[in-house]
C-alpha cells in the first residue's frame, strides 16, 4: 500500500451516510445482476458527497474525468430511477433516487432528514421500493432539431405568433412528432394547459435570450418536498412550472427565494407574461 | 495650540499633552473646567499644579500644595463642580476664610451696576466664557477680540473670518451665545484645524499629517482634542461608504450582461447556451419582514452570474438540471455565504477595517495615546 492510499485510507469519511445507504441497498435489491455490479462499482469509487437544504444529496467520484463505469445512457440523460418509501421513527419519507449520464448522481427526500441522516443507529423500515426504469437500457433519445437561423423557425400561429413578434427569438427546436409527445407527457403525470399544449405542437421549445422556454425535449424536474415541479421556462431566477400528479391543468411561477409557488395559472401564456414582467430579475 | 497664559509663550509638546493630569480638582474635573471654557493660567514645572481662573458664583483659583499659595491666588474657593462650572458671573468674591468681599451686578449687556469691594479681579461677567474685564478701558478682552459693552459691539472682526459661517463679522458666535462659546475668539478655526486634521489623517494614513509636519504647521492640531476624534470617527465613516460604493459600482457593472455557456449545457442542454447575470438577495424574497426597498437594496444585492449563483445558492441550484449539477458541484458552505454577501457590504466592511486601521496607525505614529 503507498503511502498516499494509506493516508487517504486514514482519513476518509464515509461518503455515504448511513441512511442513504440503507437506501441505494433497498434499491439495489431490485436491480438486475449486471445493474448490480455496475451499481456496486459505481458507489466504489465516490469520494465526495453535498448535501443541500436537509433533503438532496449529490455525489460525485474523485474527480469529473476519473473512469466510472456507467450505465448506457445517452449524453445529458436525467432519469429518475426509483422511489423508496420508508419509515422511520413513525414518520414516512419518500426518497427518489437519480441516475445522471448513467451514473448515481442523487437521492432526493420529500422532508427534512438532517436529525436522522447522518445516525448510525438509524433505524429504517422500508415500505415499498417502486423501480421506475430498468437502467440497462437507454431510453428513447429525443434530440430535437434546433436552428438559430428566423428563416428556418417552423411557422407559427395561434398566440405563439403574437408573442413571438414582440419578443425575437434566437433559437427553436423543431417539434416531437404526436405520438412521441404523448408518449412523454403520459409518462410525467403532467396535465398541462392547452396553450402549452398548442406550443409543443408548433415548437420544442425557444430561446429569446431574456426568457427560455422548455419543450418536452428540454423541460426538467425539481422537488420540493412531496411535489415533483416540471420546469417548463425560466428567467433569471423566476420559472413557469407544472406540478406532476395535478388533477387539473395548470401552471405556477415559482421564483427560487420563494421555497413555494406564489402564483397560479390556468394559461400558459398568462404566465409567461408574468414571469417577463416580474422586477428584480435582470 | 495651547499657550501658557503666566508667560504667553506655547508650552513644549509633552506639556501641552498633558495639560490637566494632576490637579487638586482632579483629572477629570479639569479636563471638564477646561472643556467649560476655563483656561490654565499658571502652571509649575511638569505634571503639577494648574490653576484655573473660575467663576462659579463665586471667583476662585484652584493649585495644589505650593503652588496654591506662591501662585497668583487671589481667593480661595472650595472645590469646582464642572457641572456647575457653567458660566455665570460672579456675582460675589471670598477671601480665604469664606467671607464675602466684594459683590458685583451687571446688566444684560455686560456694564457693570454696581460693585461692592476693591479686590482686583478682571473676572467677572461672563468670566466663565472667558471674557476679561480691563477697568482701564471699560472693555472686555475675549481672546482675539475686545468687546464693548456699552455699545454692545465687538470691535474687532471675527479673525477667522468667514470660516466662522456668520457673513456678519462682528457677530459672536453666529449670535448664539446661548448654545455656543469661544474665549479664544477663534475657537471655531481650531476645532474645524482639528477636525479636518482627523478626518484628513485617516483617509491619507497619516499622510497629511507627515505634510503638515513638513510644512511645520503640524503644531496647530491637537490630535487630543474630541474635534480630532471626531474627525478621525467621520474619516473611518468615509472610508466605509467609499469601500461600500467602490463595491457597488464594481459589481453593478455585471448588471444585464449574458455570455456564450461554453459548456452548451448550463441552458438545459440546448445547442446555443446563453449564461446571464442574476440577481442574488442575501436576505432572501422569502423572508416577509423585511421592507422591500431594504430588499431590493444594493446592502440586500448582489448580482453575479447565473452558474456562480447556483454554486452559492442552495435554493437557486435547486432550479436547474441534475446534468448541469453533476458538472458543477457547489461550493463549500462556508465559501457560499462569504459569496453571497453583496459587493457593497464587503465594500463597506473592508473601507471600515481601512479606516480603523489608518487610525491606529496614527495613533501609534503621532502619539496620541499619550492624550490624558
Amino acid at each position: 500500500m503507498s503511502l498516499k492510499t494509506w493516508i487517504t485510507t486514514l482519513f476518509r469519511r464515509e461518503v455515504i451516510a448511513p441512511l442513504d445507504k440503507q437506501i441505494l441497498d433497498a434499491v439495489r435489491k431490485h436491480l438486475s445482476p449486471e445493474a448490480q455490479a455496475i451499481w456496486d462499482e459505481q458507489l466504489r469509487v465516490l469520494r465526495r458527497c453535498q448535501f443541500f437544504l436537509g433533503t438532496e444529496v449529490n455525489y460525485y467520484p474523485a474527480s469529473p474525468d476519473e473512469p466510472t463505469i456507467r450505465f448506457p445512457h445517452h449524453p445529458g440523460e436525467e432519469r429518475r430511477l426509483a422511489v423508496v418509501r420508508f419509515e422511520c421513527h413513525s414518520t414516512v419519507y419518500q426518497a427518489r433516487v437519480y441516475l445522471v449520464n448513467g451514473r448515481l448522481f442523487s437521492i432526493e427526500y420529500s422532508r427534512d432528514v438532517r436529525r436522522i441522516g447522518n445516525r448510525r443507529d438509524v433505524e429504517v423500515r422500508v415500505l415499498s421500493v417502486e423501480l421506475l426504469s430498468e437502467p440497462m437500457y437507454p431510453d428513447s433519445p429525443v434530440s430535437p432539431r434546433v436552428v438559430s437561423d428566423p428563416s428556418l423557425f417552423p411557422v407559427m400561429g395561434g398566440w405563439l405568433a403574437d408573442w413571438i413578434s414582440q419578443h425575437p427569438v434566437l433559437e427553436m427546436a423543431y417539434p416531437m412528432d404526436a405520438t412521441e409527445r404523448e408518449r412523454w407527457l403520459h409518462r410525467r403525470q403532467l396535465l398541462l394547459p392547452d396553450d402549452y399544449h398548442e406550443l409543443l405542437k408548433q415548437c420544442d421549445g425557444f430561446t429569446t435570450g431574456d426568457v427560455d422556454v422548455f419543450g418536452i425535449s428540454s423541460m426538467y424536474e425539481v422537488n420540493f418536498g412531496e411535489a415533483i415541479y416540471w420546469v417548463l421556462a425560466g428567467r433569471g431566477g423566476g420559472f413557469i412550472v407544472a406540478r406532476e400528479g395535478d388533477e387539473r391543468p395548470r401552471v405556477y411561477y415559482f421564483h427560487h427565494e420563494e421555497g413555494a409557488p406564489s402564483a397560479e395559472f390556468t394559461s400558459f401564456r398568462e404566465a409567461l407574461q408574468y414571469l417577463i414582467a416580474r422586477p428584480n430579475l435582470p | 495650540m495651547r499657550h501658557d497664559l503666566s508667560t504667553q509663550r506655547t508650552l513644549p509638546r509633552h506639556q501641552q499633552e498633558l495639560p490637566f493630569q494632576c490637579g487638586w480638582v482632579g483629572a477629570v474635573e479639569a479636563h471638564l473646567c477646561e472643556k467649560s471654557g476655563f483656561r490654565p493660567a499658571h502652571r509649575v514645572g511638569w505634571r503639577e499644579q494648574i490653576i484655573f481662573y473660575f467663576a462659579l458664583g463665586h471667583v476662585s483659583l484652584f493649585g495644589i500644595g505650593e503652588a496654591a499659595h506662591s501662585g497668583r491666588i487671589l481667593a480661595h474657593g472650595s472645590g469646582c463642580c464642572p457641572h456647575s462650572c457653567l458660566l455665570r458671573s460672579p456675582a460675589r468674591t471670598r477671601n480665604s476664610s469664606g467671607n464675602i468681599t466684594d459683590r458685583y451686578s451687571y446688566d444684560a449687556w455686560g456694564n457693570p451696576i454696581e460693585q461692592v469691594g476693591t479686590t482686583f479681579n478682571p473676572f467677572r461677567w461672563n468670566a466663565a466664557y472667558g471674557y476679561e474685564w480691563t477697568p482701564a478701558t471699560g472693555l472686555y478682552h475675549v481672546g482675539a477680540r475686545e468687546y464693548d459693552p456699552r455699545t454692545a459691539r465687538w470691535l474687532q472682526r471675527d479673525p477667522i473670518d468667514a470660516a466662522s459661517g456668520d457673513p456678519n463679522l462682528y457677530r459672536y458666535c453666529g449670535n448664539d451665545p446661548i448654545n455656543a462659546k469661544d474665549p479664544s475668539g477663534q475657537d471655531w478655526l481650531d476645532d474645524a484645524a482639528n477636525f479636518f486634521a482627523g478626518w484628513g489623517d485617516t483617509l491619507t494614513f497619516g499622510l497629511t499629517a507627515k505634510i503638515r509636519q513638513w510644512m511645520g504647521v503640524d503644531s496647530v492640531v491637537n490630535r487630543c482634542s474630541g474635534w480630532y476624534r471626531a474627525g478621525g470617527a467621520i474619516g473611518i465613516l468615509h472610508t466605509t461608504v467609499l469601500g461600500g460604493s467602490l463595491g457597488y459600482v464594481r459589481n453593478a457593472r455585471l448588471a444585464g450582461l449574458s455570455r456564450a455557456d461554453p459548456a452548451r449545457i448550463f441552458v438545459y442542454g440546448r445547442r446555443r447556451g446563453v449564461e446571464k447575470v442574476e440577481v442574488s438577495h442575501w436576505i432572501p424574497q422569502r423572508y416577509r419582514w423585511v421592507p422591500k426597498r431594504l430588499m431590493n437594496s444594493p446592502l440586500n444585492t448582489k448580482y453575479m452570474w447565473a452558474s456562480e449563483h447556483a454554486k452559492n445558492d442552495p435554493f437557486r441550484r435547486q432550479f436547474l438540471p441534475r446534468r448541469w449539477k453533476d458538472a458543477h458541484p457547489a461550493y463549500p458552505a462556508w465559501r457560499q455565504q462569504l459569496h453571497r454577501v453583496p459587493s457593497s457590504v464587503t465594500g463597506g466592511v473592508a473601507g471600515m477595517a481601512a479606516g480603523w486601521l489608518s487610525n491606529w496607525w496614527n495613533r501609534l505614529m503621532f502619539g496620541e495615546e499619550r492624550c490624558p
